[in-house]
């Protein structure tokens, strides 16, 4: 008991560093305590039912599914490491401890992501949908139940299943449980109740047998390291620097492009070198998940953004993406391999790095100005400004040097 | 001709404290140069400072171009996203290296090191062995002046030990000149022409087998003259 303690108050002190780390007193002055005071005196509006106007499509009911993101979110943690491997885990009983004690810790973890959500939204359905605190109660105790169950669900799968078959079932479990959890928001109290009643019980089982699957060792470690660095892992992604751990990691990449002579018609270095940083973009999911992130929200930024400050925002995050695309590729060049590389400082990297940059960048620079054009003016005017885009970033970033500037730079150099 | 020289060189991880203490060493062209010692002696910190990658307090290092040498580290290093090939392709694009002969080398090295299966999967899904091979690979095959080794046999199988002992006994008939640190005393009193023995971060002996055995008074192996050294710096 007291080892999985030890080990939850280690990871939540690492927590506390990574956070004191990244909000520094200007992040805190600028972004946290303006948020805070900006939330308050909405919270307070809220509890004195001036914010009539936010519930009309979204009315009180339909927040309850605000929940399911909850619900989904997480899983059951046991707290073991691969040290326990040496000691420990011949020592079955204080092993279980260990991980009994990750059970409670995932159980009071979930209580308070819930009571947290429920603290945000009990003004919403008692001011202005009238609900009574019987009903808040049973479908809050719904949520904490759909949640563990759907946790520990998923995790007996993780362990079971790979690649594919575990994504078509985890699938199904997602659907599965958002089913039960809108059928138990939907039902009467009592029926609420009961079900919750239901689904703790299977909970209770599932996690005996979760608990008993000793087999599973390197699996769980394997997990539990992800969800330690997390954390770190979610700030160091915006760089596309670290990735968690892979369960299964792939022995060969899924685009290899071995035949590279016959795609480029006259294969150079900077060539080669503009094919590698596209590889290892490509390969990266986590590079790939943060300029689909970047893609996302600067569309629907540009979108919604009134008609002047929608050219601003075009600007503005196409350069963002630019400038990540860059920080990676600079990333790449600080890896420990490049210690065994020393030519690399005479080597002309603007070429290469200039062009990876912009055949990156120019899908999503197109897809902003489309937007931009389209919502701002008219379809035809979105496809202009598309080309447009498309024109600018071929010519600042992709077109190749002509033989002269080539001849020019050689001659420089010498 | 002397490629690589080394002059009273002291540094270390820490401000306050020195790791390596007045290290002294040079190798000719054609030689081969042991730095041997127990675990912890500094014999990685020496190649660390050698190759700036440890700040240098004092002393002076002289080292050939960065084109000259090769770096074969403890521990593999690679980029977790390209495949065998793409890190030798990689490597003579950023080195500038002639791509016939470059290419022909190394098909001639992976099918030496039996890695030819696997040129197009991941070094992350390698033994450890494997990955070192990689490792030597890529050193090999850029024909440097000077080969700076980290452990090169740690878990490497008997076959590519002999065949890797091999080729840089072509490379050394080339003119191509060793740093090899080592844990591998029978080996490396077979192969090595000069031996420098550290400890604490400092050199306790040094020279050809016969200076070891004269200063040690030991007339056996190398592993005789380390351990009665040693046992003399313990107490």
């Amino acid at each position: 008991m007291r080892t999985g303690i030890g080990r939850i108050k280690l990871e939540w002190k690492d927590k506390i560093a990574i956070w004191r780390m990244v909000i520094d007193w200007t992040v805190a002055l600028y972004i946290i305590v303006p948020i805070l005071a900006i939330g308050g005196y909405y919270y307070v509006q809220l509890w004195q039912g001036n914010m009539e106007h936010l519930f009309t499509w979204m009315t009180p009911f339909r927040w309850t599914f605000l929940l399911l993101i909850i619900i989904h979110a997480g899983t059951l943690r046991l707290f073991v490491v691969e040290a326990d491997m040496l000691f420990l885990r011949k020592f079955h009983a204080a092993f279980q401890r260990i991980k009994r004690t990750g059970v409670v810790y995932t159980l009071l973890l979930n209580g308070c992501m819930i009571l947290l959500f429920a603290i945000a939204l009990v003004p919403v359905w008692t001011v202005y949908g009238g609900y009574s605190a019987g009903w808040i109660l049973s479908v809050l105790a719904a949520a904490f139940v759909t949640k563990i169950t759907a946790q520990t669900t998923k995790q007996l799968l993780d362990v079971r299943y790979e690649r594919g078959k575990l994504y078509a079932m985890n699938t199904v479990v997602t659907f599965l449980f958002t089913g039960v959890y809108i059928g138990l928001v939907f039902a009467p109290i009592w029926l609420t109740l009961l079900g919750s009643l239901f689904l703790a019980g299977a909970a209770a089982y599932l996690i005996r047998m979760r608990l008993r699957e000793d087999w599973a060792f390197s699996l769980d470690c394997l997990r539990e390291m992800g969800q330690r660095i997390n954390l770190s892992a979610f700030f160091l992604q915006q760089s596309g620097t670290q990735e968690k751990p892979k369960k299964y990691p792939r022995k060969k990449p899924m685009l290899l492009f071995t035949e590279s002579e016959s795609f480029f018609k006259e294969p150079t270095n900077d060539k080669r070198l503009f094919e590698w940083f596209m590889k290892r973009w490509l390969r990266s999911k986590m590079r790939m998940l943060v300029y689909a992130q970047f893609f996302i929200l600067f569309t629907i930024a540009i979108a919604v953004a009134p008609f002047y400050i929608k050219w601003l925002l075009l600007v503005l995050c196409t350069t963002i993406v630019v400038y990540t695309t860059y920080q990676m590729w600079l990333e790449s060049w600080k890896h420990p391999f490049m210690k065994l590389l020393k030519r690399h400082e005479s080597t002309d990297m603007s070429v290469p790095i200039r062009q990876a940059v912009g055949v990156i960048t120019l899908p999503a620079a197109a897809v902003f100005g489309f937007f931009a054009g389209a919502t701002g003016i008219a379809l035809w005017a979105g496809l202009v400004t598309a080309a447009l885009m498309i024109s600018i970033i071929f010519f600042l970033f992709i077109k190749p040097p002509s033989k002269a500037v080539l001849e020019k730079q050689k001659g420089d150099v010498v | 001709m002397t490629v690589l020289d080394m002059r009273e060189v002291s540094g270390g991880y820490s401000t306050k404290e020195d790791t390596i203490h007045e290290i002294t060493l040079s190798v000719k062209e054609g030689e081969w140069l042991g730095l041997l010692g127990p675990n912890g002696a500094g014999k990685s910190t020496i190649i660390k400072a050698l190759l700036d990658l440890l700040p240098v307090k004092r002393g002076e290092i002289t080292l050939p171009g960065p084109e000259e040498y090769a770096f074969i580290p403890e521990h593999p290093i690679f980029f977790e996203d390209l495949t065998l090939w793409e890190h030798i392709d990689f490597m003579r694009a950023v080195t500038g290296l002639d791509e016939e002969e470059t290419t022909e080398r190394a098909e001639y090295l992976l099918k030496l090191f039996r890695l030819t299966k696997v040129r197009n999967h991941y070094p992350t899904a390698f033994s450890k062995g494997m990955q070192q091979k990689l490792m030597i690979i890529l050193a090999l095959t850029a024909k440097p002046k000077l080969y700076i080794i980290d452990e090169p046999f740690i878990g490497l199988d008997p076959k590519a030990m002999k065949d890797l002992l091999r080729e840089l006994e072509a490379e050394r008939e080339r003119g191509a000149c060793v740093l090899m640190s080592t844990h591998v005393l029978d080996t490396a009193e077979k192969i090595c022409d000069r031996f420098v023995l550290v400890n604490y971060g400092t050199i306790i002996a040094e020279g050809t087998l016969d200076d070891i055995r004269r200063e040690s008074g030991v007339d056996g192996s190398l592993l005789d003259c380390f351990d009665e050294l040693m046992t003399e710096e313990e107490l």
